[in-house]
């Protein structure tokens, strides 16, 4: 009898595979790219270029806790403790490719979009003197306003085009109109299912386990554009329809509390996070971080100003909006607040963010020490004291 | 007449080990403390100390509760709970009332919320590393050669002014090296190190939004000088009494009584 592939293993095969194709595409001669997570990446998929995204090697990396070493060989090349964990990993790859259980190919260009962070454009920059080889950067600046206005679109929009124009002359492909529009409907049907599979977590129970969405973000990251992912997300929503019909989550314990995630995931606690949930009785069915990447549009420009929504380059307003939202939307008890210390663009909004959020939800939030990459700012006896008094203020 | 019924909690911290035996919920009839934690004899040394202070054997004790860093490791413990509710436990019995618990323990510092009824509604911890801890004041304790329940009263000597403005132990503990070698007297360092400690606390109670009564525990607040720079630096009364290093072992036997009680209710509840 054939047993239908559940979409877990759907989704991990396809993030298996997108390394594997570009470790092959650069093995058989073809131009390889690296891109930041939240690059437009509808320019990647209509132009088939084959790219991969260091934030998603460096994250995998430090939750099977292969960081450290990376890191520390990033500070002895000369790159501050201070600057991001996903640079620093991915730094230290670049000078010391090892005996990591995941590879990456060497990049022959960069593509870097601004809008998550501004760190990102000196570690591309840095990549690209070193290697020798061109770099794409399109500039989102931080939005001080709630709205993103027209002259900042103009901004990006023509950013986008001259983007396009680069990355032909680079790699000799070309950039079809049909294709472009193919490829945002496909982008936007990815986007749309992602945001679905989250709603999800509006029942309860929870259907699925807020950790797994952490892993299932894998796919959302590197391969949004694609058909594949689209149909691996489909099967997914398949699956959690079926389970809140009969009532059954993935998530295999009692769910009492429901919390919001606040922050990028702890990756090197990953485990950590996911035992104690179970422990509690705790479930993550919020979290701004994962939701980052259902990306909906009807138009070109509203493509662009999507992607200037994206949590690190909205105003504190509406920061904060999009945390009530996901209160008010998933019911959540509390509020489970990582500290990542080399984030610093996320984590200097947190401390009256979650001021803010208490006071107009009475929604306690905890917070834990910790960081994206880096193992050495996470300590386990401390997250656990926290993690067992925001349990006993949530059962009062 | 009713058999006296007795339950004890046991506070494992990182510097200390703090044993309460309590009886019928209400009398503290035992207490003990030994100056190591966690993962050394301590915690069966304090255990053995207040049972016979309280000349019991374990089998008198209906139920034993842990908590503090070690919780997870005491074998003869009922059940584990952590500090945080623990010492919020425990300040409500000592002063009924109390809103604001200032916890400064050997690792950690804590600001804890609590409801007029006495229940723990949210916290802050420090972040980062332990600046502001008891360990700290045991590392500058040491390099200035001085014992640190001398402390209180030599701040109180102090004339002039001084900032230990570095938040890393270690720093700071050359900034103290680099005051000594330039004679600045002892009195004045001290009472900077307990103004650096009230800093830093009193920053994280400020962002707790502290509220009145507020209540110290742990065993940084048997140091007077260190909640009277506190105290200045939040401006509130910080209340404290002779139990605060015992504290959380207070709140952790009066869990465990409410353990009692809950049993009782679940087997009556079956009858």
């Amino acid at each position: 009898m054939d047993k239908k592939i559940k979409a877990h293993t759907v989704i991990n095969q396809l993030v298996q595979d997108h390394y594997r194709r570009a470790l092959s595409a650069k093995e058989n001669g073809e131009m390889v790219g690296w891109c930041t997570s939240n690059f437009p990446q509808e320019i990647i998929e209509t132009m088939g270029l084959t790219v991969v995204y260091p934030e998603n090697h460096s994250a995998t990396l430090a939750a099977r806790q292969e960081a450290l070493p990376l890191c520390g060989h990033a500070e002895a090349i000369g790159y501050s403790n201070d600057i991001c964990s996903y640079a620093k990993v991915n730094l230290g790859y670049l000078h010391q490719v090892g005996e990591q259980s995941l590879h990456i190919p060497r990049p022959d260009y960069l593509l870097c979009c601004s809008n998550i962070c501004h760190q990102l454009m000196k570690w591309y920059e840095n990549i690209a003197q070193e290697l020798h080889i061109p770099m794409i950067f399109i500039d989102i600046p931080f939005n001080t306003d709630y709205e993103t206005d027209d002259i900042r679109l103009q901004y990006i929009k023509t950013q986008f085009y001259d983007a396009i124009q680069q990355l032909e002359k680079i790699t000799g492909k070309v950039f079809y109109e049909d294709k472009f529009k193919q490829v945002m409907k496909i982008s936007n049907e990815v986007g749309n299912a992602w945001n679905k599979i989250s709603d999800y977590a509006c029942y309860q129970p929870s259907p699925y386990s807020g950790t797994d969405l952490f892993v299932y973000m894998g796919a959302a990251v590197c391969l949004r554009g694609r058909e594949e992912t689209r149909d691996a997300f489909y099967l997914l929503l398949e699956e959690l329809e079926e389970a809140v019909r009969v009532n059954k989550s993935k998530c295999r314990y009692d769910q009492k509390y429901r919390i919001l995630y606040e922050g990028i995931c702890c990756w090197p606690a990953l485990l950590r996070i996911a035992t104690s949930m179970a422990q509690y009785g705790m479930n993550i069915v919020g979290a701004v971080y994962t939701n980052t990447y259902g990306i909906e549009y009807n138009s070109f420009d509203e493509m662009i100003k999507a992607y200037t929504c994206v949590p690190n380059a909205v105003n504190f307003e509406k920061a904060l909006d999009m945390r009530l939202a996901e209160i008010g939307k998933k019911h959540c008890d509390g509020a489970l607040v990582h500290m990542s210390r080399s984030c610093k663009v996320w984590s200097g909004i947190l401390y009256e963010l979650t001021r803010k959020i208490e006071e107009k939800t009475g929604t306690p939030t905890i917070f834990f020490d910790g960081d994206q990459a880096d193992p050495q700012n996470f300590s386990e006896a401390q997250y656990d004291t926290r993690i067992q008094g925001f349990y006993e203020v949530m059962k009062g | 007449m009713n058999k006296a019924r007795y339950t004890l909690g046991i506070d494992i911290g990182s510097t200390a080990s703090k044993c309460i035996i309590m009886k019928d919920r209400i009398e503290i009839i035992a207490k003990a403390i030994i100056a190591v934690g966690a993962g050394t004899t301590g915690p069966f040394r304090a255990l053995g100390e207040a049972l016979k202070q309280a000349g019991l054997t374990k089998d008198d004790i209906e139920c034993t509760v842990a908590t503090g860093y070690g919780r997870n490791t005491f074998a003869d413990a009922d059940e584990q709970m952590s500090e945080l509710s623990c010492h919020a436990k425990g300040a409500a019995f000592m002063f009924p009332g109390v809103r604001t618990i200032i916890d400064i323990g050997g690792q950690d510092a804590k600001v804890l919320s609590v409801s007029p009824a006495g229940k723990l509604i949210n916290f802050l911890m420090n972040d980062k590393c332990a600046a502001g801890t008891g360990r700290f004041m045991e590392v500058m304790a040491r390099v200035l050669d001085e014992d640190i329940s001398s402390f209180a009263e030599m701040s109180e000597k102090s004339a002039q002014k001084i900032d230990i403005s570095s938040t890393c132990t270690v720093f700071a503990e050359t900034e103290v090296i680099s005051y000594l070698a330039k004679a600045v007297p002892v009195e004045d360092i001290i009472a900077g190190i307990h103004r650096s400690v009230a800093s830093r606390v009193g920053n994280l109670a400020k962002r707790a939004n502290v509220q009145s009564p507020v209540v110290i525990t742990g065993g940084v607040a048997k140091n007077a000088g260190i909640v009277k720079a506190l105290g200045a630096e939040i401006n509130a009364i910080i209340h404290c009494n002779e139990y605060c290093q015992l504290n959380g072992a207070i709140g952790a036997a009066l869990y465990a009584y409410d353990i009692l009680l809950e049993e009782e209710n679940e087997d009556g509840q079956e009858d």
